[in-house]
């Protein structure tokens, strides 16, 4: 039941999308876009990912949406924390080992990529469970207490489902 | 109204950024730094101008630019940096 929910949210957001560089709204486009949506979904599951999509990337759109939000103001909060260095031109950066207790592959991806994404923290190397991060201020180069600063809340945030 | 103030914001938030490119002489300071120009800066910038065009095709259409290039950015990010750290570029003080 969930797997049918979630090919019917996939569906959704392939025909939003067509509809939106379509830039016009109507009932024949829509049908036109569900038969579309259907066709991409069986093909990149017969010849590019040779699996179910549902194994490679179980995510929901709302909690989606709500980590994106959350992200934005992780954004905000870290851009504003790093204009004192550029005012002051003091800056010291460094590279701090972070581990992560995340087992999925997606969910690493996820977390490195928003890390990356919040000024301040660059992901240089993921190998397994252990991130290289760049870090603008490296106060300590401990991985538990660099990686409580680093990544605490969003690993959290991600651990809740994606 | 409201969106043009959004605008010059952003423009506040990449003018911070490419001082700061100029501010610092090491590669990783600068590679940092420039990060909020296309982050922050560009989200900012991308706003206004959806609230300046009000919901209509147009708006959406840059919301899906906007939403194609946060999912780009930290890879090119990352690469740059990933590359530089490769080749055996030294990080240290300003």
């Amino acid at each position: 039941m969930k797997k049918y929910l979630y090919y019917f949210q996939l569906v959704i957001l392939l025909t939003t999308v067509w509809l939106i560089l379509f830039e016009t709204f109507n009932v024949f486009l829509i049908i036109i876009g569900i038969f579309i949506s259907l066709a991409i979904i069986y093909f990149s599951e017969k010849y590019l990912v040779d699996d179910r999509l549902y194994a490679f990337y179980p995510f929901n759109v709302f909690k989606l949406l709500r980590y994106a939000f959350f992200l934005l103001i992780e954004i905000y909060k870290s851009g504003l924390s790093i204009i004192p260095y550029i005012i002051t031109g003091k800056a010291n950066p460094g590279f701090v080992d972070i581990y992560t207790d995340l087992e999925k592959n997606i969910d690493i991806v996820v977390l490195a990529n928003s890390i990356t994404l919040t000024p301040g923290t660059i992901t240089v190397d993921v190998q397994g469970h252990l991130l290289t991060v760049l870090w603008i201020n490296p106060t300590t180069t401990q991985p538990t207490m660099a990686g409580i600063r680093i990544k605490g809340k969003l690993e959290k945030r991600i651990k809740e489902g994606l | 109204m409201i969106g043009t103030i959004i605008i010059y914001l952003g423009l506040a938030f990449v003018f911070i950024g490419v001082i700061g490119i100029y501010r610092f002489k090491n590669f990783y300071t600068r590679a940092l730094v420039a990060s909020k120009v296309d982050t922050v800066g560009y989200i900012t910038l991308i706003i206004g101008i959806i609230v300046k065009s009000g919901l209509n095709a147009f708006s959406l259409k840059v919301l899906l630019i906007l939403s194609i290039s946060l999912l780009i950015n930290p890879l090119v990010t990352h690469s740059v940096v990933r590359s530089a750290k490769i080749s055996g570029y030294k990080s240290g003080k300003e």
